[in-house]
Formats: structure tokens, sequence, C-alpha cells
């Protein structure tokens, strides 16, 4: 094909025309002087030039020459201009003159006559690559490739004459030398040309197929998989991610990936793609990034290579050995290499230095290793892959666990173990592990809260506890997340004690809070639940003034209505109880949507009902009912009323009030305390049938639920109902009934509470608890009767092992409930056994805080002045025994018993004679209570004062006495009196009183009983210095 | 490339040279391009037994036998669905891949030991029978995967030997041949499969991420370890209430897209598949691509704002020379007539 290319001034001179013009305007002065240099000349300077090696005149002539002769229209001038034009194009590449060589490239691809085209337009586009003239060498290649199939000639010149009239000047026929087709190696240059231009102006998918070429046809494995992650890069560019996946394998198979450019692209890549959350794409580029190690070896290989290809010593500085010399060769004369086989930069071969600047960058880089696991890492967790992920971070962490990328890794770990993996103990390996050793800084703080979080979602408070001590040895500092976090930790530490019932501990936790953090973020709800936990432990006083700050301090914050309302519950416990009063009106008026309003409303209702105001109780109550919050609030309510009512006998009205409580609340109503009522309600009626047909069937729905604390008073009130108002045949039928349904029952809740009510209802709780006590290995399904039977028992056979179990478990787990008494009982007398009398003091204390005076707790006081006793407190075990007797509700046993036990107390005191009034008193007055034990302990007693007195004829006389007193002699300790007399004097008594004889031995001792005692003549004052018998 | 097809096509040659001569002189057995020091032979082999190959030479029916490790290599010309065959592996479509094979194979199998090119469908076949679990099959082509003296191809067989060995509950046996092995990868990959099968998931999740932390780049058994790991999130949502089948899904669906085209990512994207994982798929791709194209809408919306923005800025620009210009003349005008 020809083609007729129009030039007029060629783009040399456009470019150039001040250097050309200058050029020939010198040429032409010197003609103008002396005919100057011909065409000709300037040209053979040129050569001259070049062969000199005088690259800028070499450069100058050519531009002169090819100036002088531009106009000229003879072809051999022209190719001769061509020939020079080429030659001066290569040698301004050469100069790195680039923009210089592409015009006169240009203007050589132009013009007619040119040999070597396809050379001109693959160095035109170095020219433009190399000057980031991106889009003109994009042309370029494209024309180039074009060109290279379908070759043009161009065979005709327009060129304007001196005349400046435009001609055509043909030179088709002269003949061109046909030029070769570019190699594959000329072909892969170009494209790898091409599709860098292309990449560098973002048309990413232009690239594509150039980097393809290259990736097919390169023999390089370096450029092979540099071309490559380009496409990888250009189709996240794109992006296209679903075609990157399949270059990956291949990029793999090259050595490419050796090139620290390329892993540095593949961090780049592999971060793009995790961002644009194409993980499947992502991690095997993050896998095919390798350790900077590996790379360095691998490119100080290759420089030992290079440098021995190029007959260099393998090591930069070393000097070759004769072998290497043999080998490798080497060229001694070179000026450039020392004695040493170091080589000037300058002279070394280009790939040498580029190997060099390669492993100087990567020397230069900072280790990424870790960066790279870690990140995989959380590749692995953002997919889910959890125990892959633990082991990369397991890898950083072990690496490097102090630094940043370490202790976001034990965090990482820490929570996924615990939220994703369930695995508890594997997290706490690590946590714990990290946090024993490394004290400072917020990550240990980080990981015990994360660790204290997960117990209390998880219910563990005492696992909570267990990190106290790391928490305590973190190093404290005035950092602001840091505090936040102590702040935190400690506070938790105290909620943990407080879940836990540890209320002492709590109170000092929270303490704690507020004082080692004054102003803390957490410092309102320290102040609140340190006043709660006070509050807890009935310290009224002290919590009033906390809650008070409360409201004072922090008006706006969560708890003030809790706050307003314990002041009143404070006052309450203080027995204020019309200021408790007032504070719960003011409550009432003040917040009226407030969860504490409802109590608030109950707890006046109770101090209305307590000072005989019973409808004005009723209101606050149905206040309550009505604007209740919990189930709880109405249910409390509601029994109240019961209560109330039940007091007044108006039993339709505990109906109504129970019947809308079991109707309005539905499934959150206590339907067995209901029921409860209900058949409390009915035994009122005399309707007794059906009192026990409704707690029978109660106790069977509802038995099996442990929490149904209404049946466990229904289990009671059906054991009196049963004593009282059924006759044999009734009681019978009950008892089948029972029976049957213990045989039906698959509850072990239920079969137990069953077992108890027909133990009861037969007498046979004791050995019902004593089975129980071997049979259960876990309490876990035994309600509270069933746990008293066992106590009961317990106490019965001394056997106090269990008693701090069994108490635990009803302060846990049941703490309103009335059968609660007799664990405090069995752990009371537990602790006196072992001689723990600080905590029999506090368990009698607390027994005494709940059930106050009740008959059957008298125990509490009893116990509490024997422990003082045998702790050495005279006095006040004297006090406490002679408290017992003023009390109304303990007359009887108790008094008996502390009638003796007083004796106890002055016998000690070494009062002898009182000590024998007392014990006197016990078998004069109270051989009719507990079967006559305290009067015949009293009698033995005596007989033992007596003894110490020397008054051995009232020794004998008091035993005689004891023998003939029908209520105690057949009692045990009657042997005692038996031994001493013998078996003739027995047998005389036995016979005497076989004939109906009676005797009134009296044995009188001189003594003056305490003021307390003169309040009871009868027999407080004994004044008898002599034994009389009257037969 | 070029010399293979050439011989291809003297294959072919030959085969219908065989079939013209069959009509009139039949000489039978499998007809073959075989390799001897150099040499090209066209013969038609006739059996393979302890060792030794057993042909007939092209046109001279006579049997010769001959040692096969003296044998460089034999060029089979078999007719079969390539691009079917392929596409069944995979897709782990088995029994495809098994139903285009096993014709094949049944005559030329034997002849696996020495080398030629039919050698990675007979691994096909082989890995057809594994994947199935059929191992009386895996047991029966065991010895020719061995004989082919394949330091891979050993490897792979003994390992299916040791699955086989889990499917009857003889671990010692598995472990014995995982001991065997060259590859610390396939060794670790044997361990997991019997931790798995001795109903430790944990520590199989463990012995396989040793695979995947050490032999990242391992392309025989990483795809294995990880379907594996796969399945042992799955094993594990029986005692583990807190991880869910979302990691058996997602461990399955990044094998089935990482290692796509082979057949451990086809029997990943049947795993995946059986739990739901093509819907969730779909939908995250639907929902990526919205954004994207939202994304894209958005920054085109912004570059017509900018290219908006910078005409107006230029068409100001340029009035205001021109104002500049104007008054500039007219200054000028004022001075000369002054």
């Amino acid at each position: 094909m020809m083609l007729i290319k129009k030039s007029g001034r060629s783009s040399v001179f456009r470019r150039f025309s001040v250097i050309a013009a200058v050029l020939v305007g010198l040429a032409t002065a010197s003609l103008a002087q002396d005919d100057g240099p011909t065409p000709g000349q300037v040209l053979k300077e040129a050569m001259m030039s070049l062969e000199a090696k005088n690259w800028d005149d070499a450069i100058d002539s050519m531009y002169m020459y090819v100036g002088m002769v531009e106009a000229s229209k003879a072809p051999r001038v022209v190719a001769i201009a061509q020939d020079t034009r080429y030659k001066l194009a290569t040698l301004l590449i050469q100069q790195d003159r680039l923009d210089e060589a592409g015009a006169v490239l240009q203007d050589y691809i132009d013009l007619p006559l040119a040999n070597h085209p396809r050379q001109a337009l693959k160095m035109l586009t170095t020219c433009y690559f190399e000057t980031e003239a991106y889009e003109e060498c994009a042309s370029a290649v494209t024309n180039a490739l074009y060109y290279n199939e379908n070759p043009v000639i161009v065979v005709k010149q327009v060129v304007r004459g001196d005349d400046d009239e435009e001609e055509e000047v043909d030179y088709s026929n002269q003949e061109i030398e046909p030029e070769e087709e570019y190699s594959l190696t000329e072909l892969t240059t170009l494209n790898m040309t091409l599709a860098e231009s292309y990449f560098n102006l973002g048309r990413w998918e232009d690239c594509v197929a150039p980097f393809s070429f290259v990736i097919e046809n390169t023999p390089n494995e370096q450029r092979k998989g540099y071309a490559i992650m380009q496409v990888i890069n250009a189709l996240i560019k794109e992006p296209a991610f679903d075609r990157i996946t399949e270059w990956i394998p291949q990029l793999y198979r090259t050595s490419a990936r050796f090139d620290i450019r390329v892993n540095l692209a593949l961090m780049n890549a592999a971060a793009a793609l995790v961002d644009a959350e194409e993980y499947d794409s992502a991690l095997p580029l993050y896998r095919m990034i390798l350790p900077r190690d590996q790379l360095i070896a691998y490119q100080e290989q290759k420089i030992r290579d290079t440098r021995e290809a190029f007959g260099l010593p393998p090591e930069e500085g070393a000097a070759m050995t004769a072998d290497e010399l043999l080998l490798f060769g080497g060229d001694e004369s070179d000026a450039a290499s020392d004695e040493t086989g170091g080589v000037a930069d300058e002279e070394k071969p280009k790939e040498l230095l580029e190997l060099e600047q390669l492993l100087e960058a990567l020397n230069n880089l900072p280790p990424y290793e870790l960066d790279i696991k870690y990140r995989m890492a959380d590749l692995y967790k953002t997919v889910e892959r959890y125990w892959e992920a633990l082991r990369f971070f397991d890898a950083v962490y072990e690496a490097d666990p102090i630094e940043e990328l370490g202790e976001r890794c034990v965090y990482d770990m820490v929570e996924m173990l615990l939220e994703s993996l369930g695995e508890l103990e594997e997290a706490e390996t690590r946590a714990l592990g990290h946090i024993g050793k490394y004290k400072e800084g917020v990550t240990p703080r980080q990981l015990a809260y994360m660790l204290t979080g997960y117990y209390q979602a998880n219910n563990s408070m005492e696992t909570i506890k267990t990190l106290r001590p790391y928490i305590d040895e973190f190093v404290r500092t005035n950092d602001v997340i840091i505090t936040k976090y102590d702040v935190e930790l400690y506070f938790m530490q105290a909620v943990a004690d407080l879940v836990l019932q540890n209320y002492e501990e709590s109170e000092k936790s929270f303490k704690f809070v507020l004082d080692e953090f004054p102003d803390s973020h957490q410092e309102a709800n320290a102040t609140y639940w340190y006043a709660m936990t006070q509050l807890f432990l009935q310290k009224y006083v002290e919590a009033q003034p906390y809650f008070e700050r409360y409201i004072t301090k922090f008006p706006s914050e969560q708890y003030i209505d809790e706050c307003a309302f314990q002041v009143g519950i404070c006052m309450f416990g203080q027995e204020q109880y019309s200021a408790a009063s007032n504070q719960f009106s003011f409550v009432i008026e003040t917040y009226p949507k407030s969860s504490v309003y409802p109590e608030a409303c109950s707890m006046r209702g109770d101090i209305l009902g307590a000072e005989g105001l019973l409808d004005e109780a009723i209101v606050d109550y149905e206040r309550a009912y009505a604007a209740h919050i919990r189930p709880n609030q109405a249910t409390y309510a509601t029994f109240q009323m019961a209560e109330i009512y039940e007091a007044e006998d108006k039993f339709e009205d505990i109906i109504r009030v129970v019947d809308r409580y079991r109707f309005d609340l539905k499934g959150d109503a206590d339907i067995a305390k209901a029921l409860f009522w209900i058949g409390k309600s009915k035994i009122q009626q005399k309707l007794y049938d059906e009192a026990v047909d409704t707690y029978v069937d109660a106790i069977i729905e509802y038995g099996g639920d442990l929490r149904q604390d209404g049946v466990d008073n229904m289990i009671a009130e059906l054991v009196k109902i049963s004593s009282i108002y059924l006759d044999g045949e009734q009681q019978d039928e009950l008892s089948e009934r029972l029976d049957s349904a213990l045989e039906e029952a698959e509850k072990e809740t239920l079969q137990l509470r069953l077992r108890v009510l027909i133990a009861k209802l037969s007498n046979t709780e004791h050995i019902l608890g004593r089975q129980l006590l071997t049979e259960l290995e876990t309490l876990d399904n035994a309600s509270p009767p069933v746990l008293a039977t066992i106590c009961d028992a317990s106490f019965e056979e001394k056997d106090y092992s269990r008693s701090e179990e069994l108490l635990r478990i009803f302060i846990n787990k049941f703490e309103d409930s009335d059968y609660m008494r007799a664990a405090y009982k069995l752990r009371g007398f537990g602790q006196y056994q072992d001689e723990d009398y600080d905590g029999a003091l506090a368990t009698i204390n607390d027994a005494q805080a709940l059930y106050g005076t009740e008959p059957d707790v008298a125990w509490a006081q009893l116990l509490k002045a024997r422990v003082l006793l045998d702790n050495g407190d005279i006095d006040a075990a004297r006090d406490e025994n002679m408290s017992v007797l003023t009390v109304p509700t303990w007359r009887g046993e108790p008094v008996a018993q502390a009638t003796y036990q007083l004796g106890k107390v002055e016998e000690a005191a070494g009062n002898l004679e009182k000590a024998f009034a007392f014990y006197q008193r016990a078998y004069f007055q109270y051989k009719g209570h507990a079967r006559g034990y305290w009067a015949v302990e009293g009698y033995l007693a005596s007989a033992e004062i007596l003894k110490k007195l020397g008054r051995e004829n009232d020794v004998r006389n008091t035993y005689r006495a004891l023998l003939f007193d029908r209520y105690v002699n057949d009692l045990p300790q009657a042997e005692v009196a038996r031994e001493y007399l013998g078996a003739s004097e027995v047998n005389e008594i036995v016979d005497y009183m076989e004939t109906g004889g009676t005797t009134n031995i009296t044995i009188s001792v001189e003594t003056e009983l305490t003021p307390t005692s003169a309040t009871r003549p009868a027999a407080d004052k004994v004044e008898t210095s002599s034994t009389e018998e009257n037969a | 490339m070029k010399r293979i097809l050439l011989s291809l096509m003297a294959l072919a040659a030959i085969t219908s040279v065989a079939q013209r001569n069959s009509q009139e002189d039949v000489q039978s057995g499998t007809p073959a391009l075989m390799e001897v020091k150099g040499r090209k032979l066209k013969v038609f082999l006739q059996r393979m037994e302890d060792g030794k190959l057993t042909f007939q030479m092209l046109k001279k029916p006579s049997d010769m036998t001959v040692p096969a490790d003296k044998i460089s290599s034999i060029q089979f010309v078999s007719k079969y669905d390539e691009a079917g065959l392929n596409s069944a592996y995979g897709a782990a479509d088995y029994d495809a891949v098994l139903s285009i094979l096993e014709p094949i194979m049944a005559d030329i199998g034997q002849y696996m030991p020495i080398s030629n090119n039919m050698r990675e469908p007979f691994v096909m076949m082989f890995e057809a029978y594994r994947g199935k679990k059929d191992f009386a099959n895996v047991k029966k082509h065991a010895d020719l995967m061995i004989a082919t003296g394949d330091e891979k191809l050993i490897d792979q067989t003994k390992v299916a030997l040791a699955l086989a060995a889990i499917d009857r509950e003889d671990f010692a046996e598995a472990e014995k041949l995982g001991g065997e092995l060259e590859n610390e990868a396939a060794k670790l990959y044997v361990r997991a499969e019997v931790e798995r099968a001795q109903g430790k998931p944990k520590e199989a999740i463990q012995t396989v991420n040793a695979i995947i932390f050490d032999h990242g780049n391992d392309l025989e058994w990483l795809p294995r370890g990880e379907l594996l790991n796969a399945y042992l999130y799955l094993d594990m949502t029986s005692t583990n209430s807190t991880i869910t089948t979302n990691s058996a899904m997602l461990t399955a669906r990044q094998v089935k897209n990482i290692y796509a085209g082979g057949n451990i990512a086809g029997e990943a994207r049947i795993f995946w598949e059986s739990l739901g994982g093509a819907p969730i798929e779909a939908e995250e791709i639907a929902r990526r691509a919205e954004l994207r194209a939202k994304a894209k809408e958005l920054k085109d919306k912004r570059a017509a704002e900018d290219q908006a923005n910078r005409e107006k800025r230029a068409a100001e620009r340029r009035a205001q020379a021109v104002a500049k210009r104007e008054a500039e003349a007219k200054a000028a005008e004022s001075d000369a007539a002054e």
C-alpha cells in the first residue's frame, strides 16, 4: 500500500526551530563569509563526532545536516536525511533526550524512504512511555502493532518550494529494503508498554489484553509474574473481582512471587479486596506473600548469580578465587574493577544495579510478616473460620505479645473464644496468661473486663471474684481510659459480691470504688449500691446518708426515685415509722410512674396496717396493685390485703382479691399462694373438704415447681386441717390420695414434697428426715419443707455436717420461706458445737432478726446464753437467760431451760447457793415441761451443788426426792440417783411408792436471787437451811 | 504443542491404518505410540504383567515382551469427551467421571506404571473412587498408582488407602499409612481425618490448621484440608451450641471459590449447597452489585458535577478575561485619544 504524507515543515523544526534556526543561521553566515561547510561536510563532521563519542557534537551536526537538506527533493538526499534522522533519534534516546527523540522519530516515520519504520515506531513508544506521555504512548504502540501487520510505505511527499508553492514528489521508484516484522520478544515488549500505558491511564479493562499477551509469551518469569500482578491490580480497580481468582495460581507458579514489588503489590491488592469484602480472593493473595527473609535470600542469590554471569565475584568486595576466575572468567584490565572485586556503580550492569536496589529496598522494608498474619487472622475471623483465625492470632501474639499487634491479637482471640467458639477454658488460658504477665496499659484491663462481662452474662459471679488479684496488680495511671477501666473492673467486682450476697465484701468493694476513684463515671451507681449493700446488712443508719447524697449529687441519674424510696426503707428500719410513712408519701406523690411507686404504696400500707388503720392500708395496697409493674408487686399487695381481710374475717374479700389477682396476672401469678389463701378462706367458712381438695389439687399441680412457695404453705395448712378438722376416715382418705399422687409423681420436687406431707400427717418426719439425709446426694430439688425436715432430723441426730449448706440453700433460694428457721437452728448449734462462738452468735442474731420472739425460736436466745457462758461472759449470759423469763411466748419449756441455765451461770460465777436455787426451781416448777427433762437435770445439778457444799445428807435426800418424783423418775437421767442410792434403798423407795406413799422432801439452801427473780415470788426466794422429809 | 499435535495426527493415521487393516488382516491390541530410547514405535499393546510389557509392532503380529521400565513413554489414542470429563471432575460429579473413564481405563489402566498421556485421567478416576468412598476400587487401583513411582501420586494413593482404613475404623492402619507419606501436609491431613473419625473435631481442626499455617501454598493438600475443616465445623455444631453452620458454610464457600475448577472445589460446592449456601450467596452478590451500582452512580454524578463546575469556572474566567481585555482596550483607546 502506498501512502502520501503531506509534510510542510517538519515537526523537528516546529519543536526545535530555535536550534535549527541558530544552526542554519550559523551555517548561512559561515557560507556568506567563506562559503561554509556543505551538508556533506556537516554530515561527515557528525560521523566523526560519533566515532569520537562526542555525542552532543554529533547530535548538533546531525540536526544541522537535517535542517540543511530538508528542502531537498533528491531521493538520495532524502534517504540520507532519513537515515540521519534514525541515527539522531537513536543517539537522542541514548542521551536520554527523549522528547527530542520522539519528534525526530515522528518526522522519520512521516517522511518517505524510511528503512526502519517498525523500529522507529517501537522507539517512539519508548520515548513516550519514558516521558510518561501515556496517551501518546498507547497510540504509538497501537500504531506500531497495526503497522507490523499492515505495513504502509510513504512514497510521496508534498514540499513547499522556494516560490512557496506546494509540490508533490514521488519516490515510489526508490527501492526500500524490506524491514523484518517484530520478533515475539519485541511484540511482548510492545504489549507490555501498551498495557502499562493503559494501566497508568486508568484504562483497567483495556490493559488486561496486552498484559495477557505478555503473560502468555514472555519467557521471563519475573516479567510474567509482574504482568499477572498488574492484571490483578487492574481487575481490583475495575472492579471485576470474580475474574481475579483465575490469575492467582498462575502468579504463584512464577518466580515473580520472589519479587518484593510483586509482594508489595500483593499486599495492596489483598487489602483492597478485603475492603471490598472479597475475602475469597484476598485470602490466596495473603497466602502468597512471602516472608521478607525468604525474599532477601532469593534476591541475594540472584545477585550472586548475576554477578557471576557478568564475570564478577559472587560477593561484593570479595576477591575472586582461582576457581571462580576459571569458572566465570574476569577482566583484570577493567579499570573499574578493583582488586577485591568491588565495582563502581556506574560500571555495574543495569540488571545488577536493579537487583541491588531491590535488595536495598527489601532490607529497608520494615518486617511485615506479622502484619500479614494478623490480616489473615482477621480475615478468617470475618468469614467465621474462627479456629483458623485463632491459629494465626496465636502465632502473631507469641511473636510479639506486648506490641500493638500482639495486644490486638490476644484481645481478638479471647473475644472470639468466648463469643464465637464458646471455649471458655481456652479464653481463660490466654487472657489470664496475658494479664498475669503484663500489668500495664489498656489491654490487660480490656481482657479482665471482657472476662468479667462473660462471667456476668453467664451468672458465674464466683469466677468474677477470681479476677480480683489480677486487677489489684494492674499498674494504675492517670490515663483517663485506663482509670475508666479500673473503675469498671472494681465496680463489677463489687457487683459480684453483691449478687453473691457477700454483703460485707460488697460494702467494702463499693466503698473502695468511691474512695479510690472519686468523681468517677460510676460514682452515682457505686453510691447507690453501696447504700443498698448497707441496707442488706440492715445498716439503716449508715445507708440513709448515702441515699440522700445520691439524691443531692445526682438528681438526674437513674436511681433517684429508688433512692427516695430507700430513704423511706432506712427510716422504716430505724423504726421511724412516721418519717418513713411521710417519705413513702413523698415518693408516691413525686414518682407516680416509677417502679418504686407500688412498693412505696405497699410499704405505707404496711405502716398504716400496723397502726390499725386497716381501711387506709387496703387503699394503699389497692394503689400498689393497680400500679404494679412487676408481678411480685401485685403479689405482695394482694396477699397483704388477704392478711387484713383474714384478720377481719372478710373471707369473701379474700376470695375476691385473690381471684382478681389470678385473673389479672395469669401466668405471672403465684397460683399456689393464691390457692393457699382460697383454701384458708374455705377453712374459715368451714368448707373443710373443699379446702382439702383445693390444697391437694394445688400441691399436685404446682408442687413440681420448686419456686412455688405457696405449695409449702399449703403443706403446713393441710397438716393442720387434717389434725384439727378431719375425722379418721377423712384422714385415711387424704393419706390414700397423697400416696396415690406420690406413686404417679414424676418430678423429684413433687415427690419430696408429698413424702414430707405424708410424713407430717403420720408424725414420721424424723424418720423421713434421716432417710433423706442419706438418700439425697444433692438438695437441688428439695423445697423448704423438705429441707426443714432434713434440718430437724440432722438436729436430732446432732449431725451438723450439712448445716452450712442447708442454710446457704435457704438464703440463696428461699429467703422468704418460713421453714428457714430450722436451718438457722441447725447451723447455730453446729457452730456452737464447733466452738465457733462468733459464728454462732451471728447466726443467732440473724435468726432473731427474722423471727423475733416467736415460740419456736426461743432456742436462739437460750443458745446465745450458753455461748456467752462458754465464752466466759457470765454477766451477759445471765442477762440473756433472764431475758427469756420476760418473754410471754417463751413460757414453759424455754423458761425451764433458762432457769436451769441460770443455775449454770451462777455455778460458773461461784454462787453455789444461787445456782442451787435455780436448779431447785427447775425441778420444782418445770417438771411438767419438756417431759421433765429440765426438772431431772435440775435435780442432778442440785445434788452436785450439795456435794460441793459438803452436804452429803442433802445430796442423798435430793436423789431420793428425784426417785420419788413421779414426773421424772422414769427418765434416763434418774439412773444417776439409783446408782448413788444403791439397790436396796431404791427398792425400798419403789416398794414404798407402790403402796401409794408419797414424799415431801425439801432441801433448803439460804440464798438471795437477782432482782429479776423477785418478780417471781413462788420459788425465787428460797430460804431453807435444813432438810426435812415428811413421809 | 506442535510436536504433540503431530504425534496425535500420526496416531490418528495409525488408527485409521489399523482400521483399514482390520478389514483385511486384523491386528489385535491397544494401538499406541511407544517411545523407547528416543525412538517412536507404532505398536499394539497386548498386556502388562509382572512389570513387563507385551506388545506387537505395527503389521508384525508377533508378541514382544520387554521390561516396562525400559519404555520411556506411551501415547494412547483415546477418544473421549475431554471437556465433559473436566467439567464433571470440576463439579465433583464422580458418576459422570467414571462413566467416561471406566470403559477406557478397563483396557489401558494396566499400562499406567509407564509414563503416558492418560495418567491424568487415570488419577481423576482414582479420585472419583475416593470421592465416592468406593474403597474397594480405591484398593483395586492403588497398586497401579503406586507403580507410577510418582511421589505425589503415591502420597495421594496412600491417603486414599488411609481413608479406606478410617472408614472401617482401622485407625492404626490409617496412622501407619499416614506415617509413610512423604508430604508433611498429607501426613497432617491423614491425622486430622483420623481425629475426626475418632470424634475429636477440635483436635482435628487444629491439625488441619497446621497445614494452613505451615503449608499455606500446598495446592494439593490445602484444599482438602480446608474442606475437611468445613466438615469439622459442622461436626462441632452438634456439641457446641455457640458454633453455627455459618462457619461450615463459609469455609466450604471459600474452598469452592479459591480452588475453582478442581474436584475439591466441586466437592466443596456440593457441601456448601447442602448447607443452603447458594441463595445466601446470590443475595450477597445482589447486595454488593446494588452497592457498587449506587457507588458508581454517585461517582458519575460527582464527576458530572465537577465537570460542570470546572466548565462554569472556566466560562467565568473567560468572561473575566474578555472583560479585562475590553477594559484594557478601552483604557488604551482613551489613552490614545488623549
